[in-house]
């Protein structure tokens, strides 16, 4: 038996959870890029460091974006990853496939690439991980060929993304992939030739549980809500109960706006719509009896980021409420507006949320024509640092 | 009008590229042309990379721009 | 020529049949076991998703081993989630148990449900990112053969959300997880001046700067750090080359606890400083494991149905969260950066932990 080459992430094959390292090997049978993306990981392990170079020169022609070059410091060692490159391919809306895409998919990396993917990368693309310069113009005309295109890279609007929605999800109050795959064809130019001051991410969830964390990752945050009554079915709620759910202490105690009210006695649950915030706790709890109200479209929050440069941020609610139905010209044009007031007023690498706390949100409100309103702020400010439009001043004649 | 707008924005590459740094931000252009309008300028940039003129150089995370004859070989 | 601007494939055409019918009518869902769901529609159909974990890294064979399954149980139809499992949409109740079998007889854990860990977000660390500060692949994959049967059982008070970044670009914008594991640095960058002058703009990287430690040298066309105000964040390190930050003596993991993206119940939240850091111990990261391990755990045995660990520590408090994790309070641990002040305490009102 021989010694094995990768005795350090020989180890990462032990355990129950399924091991990148023997999809690595895997790999690593049929393509010798493969190999030496192990053998450099091995020594990056050994080293401690990591072994990329920085940066990249590599596109496809017509596009700046997509494509993510990326070079071995260690070319002596390791040839066949001298040049590695990562392909970002916008992925279908909610991460939908049927086999024989995703096979196609696999074909054309086996041709082209290292054989090696992520499914998926954080923006929401499928990344394909590692080929030379030359075959990506190749790559790329085999996956547009089988109808794929690339993802966004660098200063563009990245790769839009979406919960699962109306497809699987009784909670939906908008149709978060509908939104998502028409934002992404309509802005198709944004994404593959970038244009703006730094990223921008747009990300829609249909509900409040946002589960693609869009009010905390996107510059646009979509979410959907709901105005008006939660829909109760008295049944159901009767239901739950006797199936020995703790409606008082696992739902009415815990609603953060202690909204409702729980009879044990004629075992019905009252709730005081206009005191709801409409968090989804109770409908979390109770999805058969519980379900959003009529009224339904999103709420509109900008600014959301990771920490570099200025520091993460929460993006902030700019419109409480906004119908959304096809062809969402509404949001369009809100969208529009925003990123050409942010491309104007921008500095480089400034994301949204960091060019509002420069400038003020006042000066943001005003140059998109949204009013304010309370649903802006948790409280009113403390400080009396307070600036007046000129036009709000009496103007006294000068003598 | 945009032949004399992408002319201008080469104008700007070569006279900025004279220098040791040849990569640029897309505002750095709007900024050197500032009686020109930002999308007039954009649509020029874009004009120009479609010719081949200029080329994008992208660290992954930010764009630049370069003129074509300074975009590094495949290291 | 290729055509450009095409944009993804159409999601529809890859929805089953039993989607399409039921889209935007799902009237309740059930979780019937850990990794399954059960959703059924106004007109009855039953949807059932089958929920499987796997290493984001996937080899074209695998992926080709997940379209057989696929075909074999579930007619073509699967998705994937923003936590990188694998969810296999099946209409037929009679497939779901020998699909689950199956999965499981090839290493596929099943889970990630309801109240339980789910797949952990991560980056590309060592394997393929230029400013990694530790890997991605190798502490996720040490962390959940630890917290497996956290997966695959639904046995915790709420969901846990733990995401991997390598550095502080946080390519998986990890910063509202239950629990963050973040790659730090702990040494300023080291400008190049041979290669500097030729590789970066000044202006640019002295901008870079979220603490103002960088200025520029016009004379020698380079710049200098003032290493008492460089938090190593590495920002300068992305916008300049020559300026390389990485130290493997140095560089290492820091933890952050208490963060959720949800709306339910309390407002999302940061996640906040537990263990400002732990040592870059390849190939399984033995003090990180355990740090996230004995963290989950006095969580589990302490917090209440449905209080997620952000949720269960502002009830608690933060000062008996230190007491009860064993975890050491240090002076990292009080912000010194813009806004600091307002996590400074006002009050007298505190526990004595």
């Amino acid at each position: 038996m021989t010694d094995s080459k990768t005795p350090l992430l020989d180890e990462l094959e032990k355990g129950p959870w399924p091991s990148f390292v023997k999809d690595m090997k895997q790999a690593a049978e049929k393509k010798p890029a493969a190999a030496d993306l192990l053998n450099q990981l091995e020594l990056s392990y050994k080293d401690r460091i990591g072994h990329w170079k920085h940066g990249g020169i590599v596109g496809v022609k017509g596009y700046g974006s997509g494509v993510i070059g990326r070079y071995s410091d260690r070319p002596d060692l390791f040839p066949n990853v001298r040049a590695f490159h990562t392909m970002r391919v916008n992925h279908p809306t909610g991460w939908f496939y049927k086999t024989d895409a995703l096979r196609k998919l696999c074909d054309i990396w086996d041709k082209h690439g290292s054989g090696l993917t992520n499914l998926h990368g954080s923006t929401g693309d499928a990344i394909l991980l590692g080929t030379t310069t030359d075959h990506l113009q190749p790559c790329f005309d085999d996956l547009s060929e089988a109808g794929f295109d690339l993802g966004g890279s660098g200063s563009a609007l990245r790769t839009p993304s979406a919960c699962v929605g109306p497809a699987r999800c009784e909670w939906a109050c908008i149709d978060s992939l509908d939104i998502c795959y028409q934002a992404t064809m309509t802005l198709q130019d944004q994404i593959h030739r970038p244009m703006f001051p730094y990223k921008f991410k747009i990300k829609v969830s249909a509900c409040a549980n946002d589960c693609v964390a869009a009010i905390a990752r996107s510059d646009l945050a979509i979410m959907g809500t709901w105005k008006g009554r939660i829909q109760v079915d008295p049944a159901e709620v009767r239901a739950y109960a006797d199936a020995g759910l703790d409606i008082r202490g696992e739902v009415r105690d815990l609603c953060p706006t202690k909204c409702m009210e729980w009879s044990e006695a004629d075992r019905t649950l009252v709730i005081h719509d206009g005191d709801c915030n409409r968090c989804m706790h109770c409908l979390n709890v109770m999805p058969k009896a519980l379900r959003p109200g009529k009224e339904r479209g999103a709420s509109i929050l900008v600014g959301g980021k990771a920490p570099i440069v200025q520091g993460s941020l929460l993006s902030w609610v700019i419109v409480p409420f906004m119908k959304l139905e096809p062809p969402y010209t509404e949001l369009f044009d809100l969208i529009a507006r925003i990123q050409d007031w942010w491309d104007e007023n921008g500095r480089s690498r400034e994301r949204l949320g960091e060019l509002i706390n420069r400038l003020g949100m006042r000066h943001f409100l005003k140059a998109m024509g949204l009013p304010a309103v309370p649903q802006m702020v948790k409280h009113p400010r403390t400080n009396p640092y307070v600036f007046f439009w000129p036009e709000e001043i009496d103007k006294k004649e000068v003598k | 009008m945009s032949a004399e707008i992408k002319e201008r924005v080469l104008a700007y590459f070569r006279e900025k590229s004279k220098g040791e740094k040849k990569m640029f931000y897309i505002k750095d252009v709007v900024k050197g042309l500032p009686d020109v309008d930002r999308h007039a300028v954009h649509e020029a940039v874009k004009e120009l990379l479609d010719e081949e003129a200029l080329k994008y150089w992208s660290s992954g995370s930010t764009t630049y721009l370069m003129l074509a004859e300074y975009f590094p070989k495949d290291a | 020529m290729a055509k450009t601007d095409i944009g993804p494939p159409d999601y529809k055409q890859f929805l089953p049949p039993i989607i399409r019918d039921n889209y935007g009518k799902w009237r309740y869902h059930e979780i019937v076991r850990a990794g399954v769901l059960k959703h059924v529609g106004e007109n009855g159909d039953v949807l059932y998703t089958v929920r499987a974990g796997s290493p984001r890294l996937l080899s074209t064979d695998h992926i080709r081993e997940i379209c057989d399954l696929a075909e074999t149980y579930c007619d073509g139809y699967l998705r994937f989630t923003s936590r990188h499992n694998i969810e296999f949409l099946l209409a037929d109740e009679r497939r779901v148990a020998p699909l689950i079998e199956e999965l499981q007889a090839k290493n596929y854990p099943v889970g990630g449900t309801g109240h339980s860990i789910s797949n952990m977000v991560h980056t590309q660390g060592w394997v393929h990112c230029h400013t990694p500060a530790t890997d991605a692949s190798g502490p996720v994959k040490a962390i959940m053969d630890e917290l497996y049967d956290h997966f695959t059982h639904m046995d915790l008070p709420a969901h846990v959300r733990i995401a991997l970044a390598c550095c502080l670009n946080m390519c998986g914008a990890v910063h509202c997880s239950d629990i963050a594991i973040l790659g730090i640095h702990r040494t300023p960058p080291r400008p190049d001046n041979s290669r500097l002058p030729n590789l970066c703009e000044l202006p640019t990287t002295v901008a870079s700067c979220p603490t103002g430690a960088i200025r520029a040298d016009m004379k020698n066309k380079t710049v200098q750090v003032n290493d008492d105000k460089c938090m190593y964040c590495g920002n300068c390190y992305t916008v300049c080359p020559a300026m390389p930050i990485a130290d493997p003596d140095n560089d290492g993991i820091s933890i952050w606890v208490g963060g959720k993206v949800s709306n339910a119940r309390s407002a999302p939240m940061f996640s906040k400083l537990a263990i400002p850091f732990l040592p870059n111990n390849p190939p399984r990261w033995p003090e990180v494991v355990a740090a996230v391990k004995n963290i989950v755990e006095v969580y589990a045995a302490r917090a209440r149905k449905h209080e997620r660990l952000g949720e269960w520590i502002e009830r608690v408090g933060w000062e008996r969260f230190f007491t009860l994790t064993g975890i050491a309070f240090t002076d990292k641990h009080i912000d010194d950066f813009t806004l600091a002040t307002e996590t400074f305490r006002t009050t007298t009102q505190f526990k004595w932990g």
